[in-house]
């Protein structure tokens, strides 16, 4: 069966073929053209700001100017404090949490809409794709509303003649449940195209060959669906350590994240050199994140086309 | 038709469109200076009252175009900071603390007592230097709920075991910068010794599990669903919890914090004249009587006479001498450290 993408399911159309290779737009020179003006973006948009960013970090600070250009490590030797070491593990740990969540939620949710009919797939995506339409704002005080000591689901429980049993808010478990929801359509969506571009017959063949539905998750399913997986699970990651407002509307006050320390440093205090310090190890954690999963889907792939080449030189003999 | 239109009939357009503009009053600044007016205030109601009582009648008064450049004024200083000299404001509403720390930075014009005429009416408390004069009295005491607390006499009121789980101090961010230095101040501390005041307060979390309150709405929902009775708070936005039925009071306690909010202007504006303009329009007793009456917050001008039914917000006599007197420049030159001492110390406690 030939597999399918999901704009051709949901629009009923077939997938656009590929352009030959050797056409003229394929040529070197045109590469380079085509991606000019992007490069020129990310030069202008994200080179130049975060030269600038890594500049102001070995600043000095100045109440009034904000930074003088007198270059210090200052900044940075204050990051290792145990109370940045300490939002720093936390805002790692919250980030983890919250990913393996979305794993556990997202994958096979993804499986789901990946082999329901156009109809289903059109509604789940629309109910998926939704959410992230409204602002974090909005959706923290959603949250509230519903967990809040004197939300919805406490007043229905005293309604009903039962005390008030949640008192969920202002923690650490509230910041990663309104993060799960903001991430979930990031994991579920590479996930989902993942998935979709395994041929069925090859869960019919396993099938055929006595895998139990387990097996066939694990065994096929999962293996084949890991760049998806890996590619969801870091954005899901990333937008996690880097938020701000919803630490601050659903955490307590021992539920600060270093986007929150940032946005205090930048804002409140006016201390750019420090906030641009703990932006730049922010990114460093990110990129670091970037090439750690980058290595382990190499990683993984080396491995399988390592167990495949043995498969068959066993089968050979 | 395209064809239809000649250089002549073109150049006969643009002139006629520019006389237009000139004689429709759009005027020379609004064409030089390449923008609207642009008024940086935070937005919400407080923002709309702004506009309603302030800024529109100056804009029809100056045939201006004007832009609301709606932001917490924390973010308007730090953009001024970033771009002083050339801001992308006309005028920023703020509080002392942060028009002096502009001022410092020599991002601001002096008033121009020429245009701002009623400087000399105004509480000496609400101004500050000669750049900033707030149009109300903005007095951060405490506010507690008449049945379930008691008349607070101190800041200190905060630590008392009764109170344990109804108490909330204002977020560092938020007023807790210029509270924590005044609170520090009853203590013994000064602004350079900020040790007394953060000990005391990261008592009151520990012990009785203080909430801390992220802005003015959050500490009115805290006191409304009575989930608090007592923390410091704002004279007018208690005033407002009053009307509303809300069983709450307002005590200017020793070393309460008085600020003003009022409009400074940043160097470098193209509309420096009606910038000073929109100013001593803020001071005018009849436009603060106006504000005064949506915001409950007392007019900065002596000479407005508050009719009876705002009787209840008036400045006792004295009432200012007793609120404490902070070193705006200090304080601003310990706000990194402090906050992060804040952090550490109050918030980790």
């Amino acid at each position: 069966m030939r597999p399918t993408s999901i704009s051709s399911r949901v629009e009923g159309g077939a997938p656009a073929p590929r352009p030959p290779r050797g056409a003229a737009g394929d040529a070197p020179s045109a590469r380079v053209w085509l991606s000019g003006p992007y490069v020129v973006l990310l030069l202008v948009a994200l080179v130049v700001p975060l030269a600038h960013l890594g500049a102001i970090s070995i600043f000095t600070h100045h109440p009034r100017l904000m930074f003088v250009a007198e270059p210090t490590l200052e900044n940075y030797a204050r990051l290792l404090q145990p109370y940045y070491l300490e939002v720093l593990v936390r805002t790692l740990r919250i980030g983890l949490v919250t990913t393996l969540c979305c794993m556990v939620l997202g994958v096979p949710l993804a499986y789901w809409l990946a082999r329901c009919g156009p109809t289903a797939l059109g509604i789940g995506l629309f109910l998926l794709v939704m959410p992230m339409m409204v602002s974090t704002v909005v959706r923290a005080f959603g949250w509230m509303i519903i967990l809040g000591r004197n939300g919805v689901i406490n007043q229905i429980s005293v309604g009903l003649g039962f005390e008030r049993w949640l008192f969920v808010m202002n923690t650490e478990t509230a910041v990663v449940i309104a993060l799960v929801q903001i991430c979930l359509p990031l994991l579920v969506l590479p996930t989902l195209a993942s998935i979709e571009r395994i041929p069925r017959s090859l869960e019919e063949a396993a099938a055929n060959l006595g895998a139990s539905p387990v097996q066939l998750f694990r065994r096929v399913i999962l293996p084949l669906a890991a760049p998806g997986i890996a590619s969801g699970a870091v954005l899901a990651f990333l937008v996690a350590i880097g938020v701000v407002v919803t630490p601050a509307l659903m955490g307590g006050r021992g539920s600060r994240m270093i986007g929150n320390e940032i946005y205090d440093q930048l804002i409140t205090a006016l201390n750019w050199p420090f906030a641009s310090a703990m932006a730049i190890a922010l990114i460093a954690i990110v990129l670091g994140a970037v090439i750690a999963s980058r290595a382990a889907a190499a990683a993984a792939e080396r491995f399988r086309r390592e167990a495949a080449r043995r498969r068959a030189s066993a089968g050979g003999a | 038709m395209i064809n239809a239109l000649s250089r002549r009939s073109m150049l006969l357009a643009a002139s006629g469109g520019a006389a237009a503009l000139t004689a429709g009053g759009i005027g020379n600044a609004q064409a030089q200076a390449g923008r609207p007016f642009t008024w940086a205030a935070t937005g919400g109601t407080w923002g709309a009252t702004l506009d309603r009582v302030f800024v529109e009648p100056f804009a029809r008064a100056n045939r201006l175009q004007v832009l609301h450049a709606a932001q917490l004024e924390s973010i308007a200083t730090s953009k001024l900071l970033a771009s002083c000299g050339s801001a992308p404001f006309d005028v920023t509403n703020g509080p002392q603390s942060d028009a002096d720390l502009l001022n410092d930075a020599r991002c601001l014009d002096a008033l121009d007592p020429g245009v701002v005429r009623s400087l000399g009416d105004v509480y000496p408390q609400a101004l500050e230097g000669n750049f900033y004069a707030a149009f109300n009295i903005l007095l951060f005491g405490m506010a507690w709920n008449t049945r379930e607390a008691a008349q607070p006499t101190s800041f200190r009121d905060l630590a008392l075991a009764r109170y344990r789980g109804r108490v909330a101090i204002p977020a560092y961010g938020w007023y807790g910068m210029p509270w924590l230095h005044a609170f520090n101040k009853e203590l013994g501390g000064d602004e350079d010794n900020i040790t007394p005041g953060i000990q005391a307060v990261a008592d009151i979390v520990r012990r009785n599990r203080a909430v801390i309150v992220e802005n003015a709405d959050h500490g009115s929902r805290l006191m409304e669903s009575g989930e608090v009775v007592i923390m410091p708070y704002w004279n007018g936005r208690t005033a407002r919890l009053q009307a509303a039925r809300v069983p709450a009071a307002f005590e200017l306690v020793p070393n309460t914090v008085s600020v003003g909010s009022g409009f400074s202007i940043p160097r470098g504006s193209p509309y420096a004249r009606q910038a000073q303009e929109l100013v001593q329009l803020t001071l005018d007793p009849a436009r603060q009587l106006e504000f005064t009456r949506w915001s409950l917050y007392p007019p900065s001008n002596r000479s407005v006479i508050l009719p009876p039914e705002l009787e209840g917000i008036r400045i006792p006599p004295g009432a200012l001498e007793r609120t404490a007197r902070l070193d705006w420049k200090k304080v601003n030159d310990h706000r990194s450290r402090y906050l992060e001492r804040w952090n550490r110390e109050v918030l980790n406690a």
